[in-house]
């Protein structure tokens, strides 16, 4: 399932994939893959995208 | 046994070592000769490992029957297990490409590119310099330069997934 609140969340940064990807220390193609629904990350990674984009885990990665 | 000519490859294959390990510490931004993945890329290249050294054993088996079974073939026998550590290299480095982690977080592709072109070009002379001389097969068989050929073939499969792998982002990102 596709994450449109993570994409959503980094659009209102003004972040690119790439940008967030440098934050986070990853790659861009895996915060592609987190936002199209292909890759789970660990909470490690969900904890640091949350601090880079100020939201909370439910914010971001809860399924409601 | 020709314990000069075993003691000879066995420095060659260290002095590559150690060249290799200068050349990736220059070719990475971070000047470290190790190259660091992210957790998805460690877990996909986990999957590549163990599909190269699956294609590794299944192409050693191969190997394994012709030798006990004497097959006459046109190939020293060290060219059939260097085939087989390539064939897992290029399943390896095929399936990493394809996954989008062919390249880790300090890797400069633009230094890594120029790299791919020297190796090519130190593959390609001793191919002309074989051919030339006429010999590409000694005894009836395909002996060294024949690695190179191998070499080459490998870096075209890499060469060619990258292209296919291009072409076919590009279509996903115009639907």
């Amino acid at each position: 399932m596709k994450n449109l609140r993570l994409k959503s969340a980094r659009a209102a940064k003004d972040l690119s994939q790439d940008d967030l990807a440098k934050i986070c220390g990853v790659s861009r193609q895996t915060i592609s893959a987190i936002e199209k629904g292909d890759y789970n990350p660990t909470i490690r990674l969900c904890i640091a995208i949350c601090k880079a984009l100020d939201k909370t885990l439910d914010e971001l990665f809860w399924e409601s | 046994m020709n314990i000069f000519k075993s003691a000879g490859a066995a420095v060659g294959l260290l002095v590559g070592l150690i060249i290799a390990v200068i050349i990736f510490k220059v070719a990475n931004t971070n000047h470290k000769a190790q190259t660091e993945y992210d957790e998805r890329q460690k877990e996909i290249r986990g999957r590549a490992y163990m599909y190269a050294f699956y294609t590794t054993v299944a192409c050693e088996c191969v190997m394994m029957i012709i030798e006990i079974g004497g097959v006459n073939n046109l190939f020293e026998n060290y060219l059939l297990h260097f085939a087989s550590l390539l064939a897992g290299c290029i399943v390896l480095c095929c399936y990493s490409i394809w996954h989008d982690v062919y390249w880790g977080l300090n890797n400069d592709p633009r230094r890594y590119s120029i790299i791919f072109i020297i190796v090519t070009a130190l593959n390609i002379i001793p191919i002309i310099g074989a051919v030339k001389s006429g010999t590409l097969m000694e005894n009836g068989k395909f002996g060294l330069p024949f690695m190179n050929i191998l070499v080459m073939i490998m870096l075209a499969s890499i060469g060619l997934i990258f292209l296919i792998k291009h072409i076919a982002d590009g279509r996903r990102e115009e639907e």
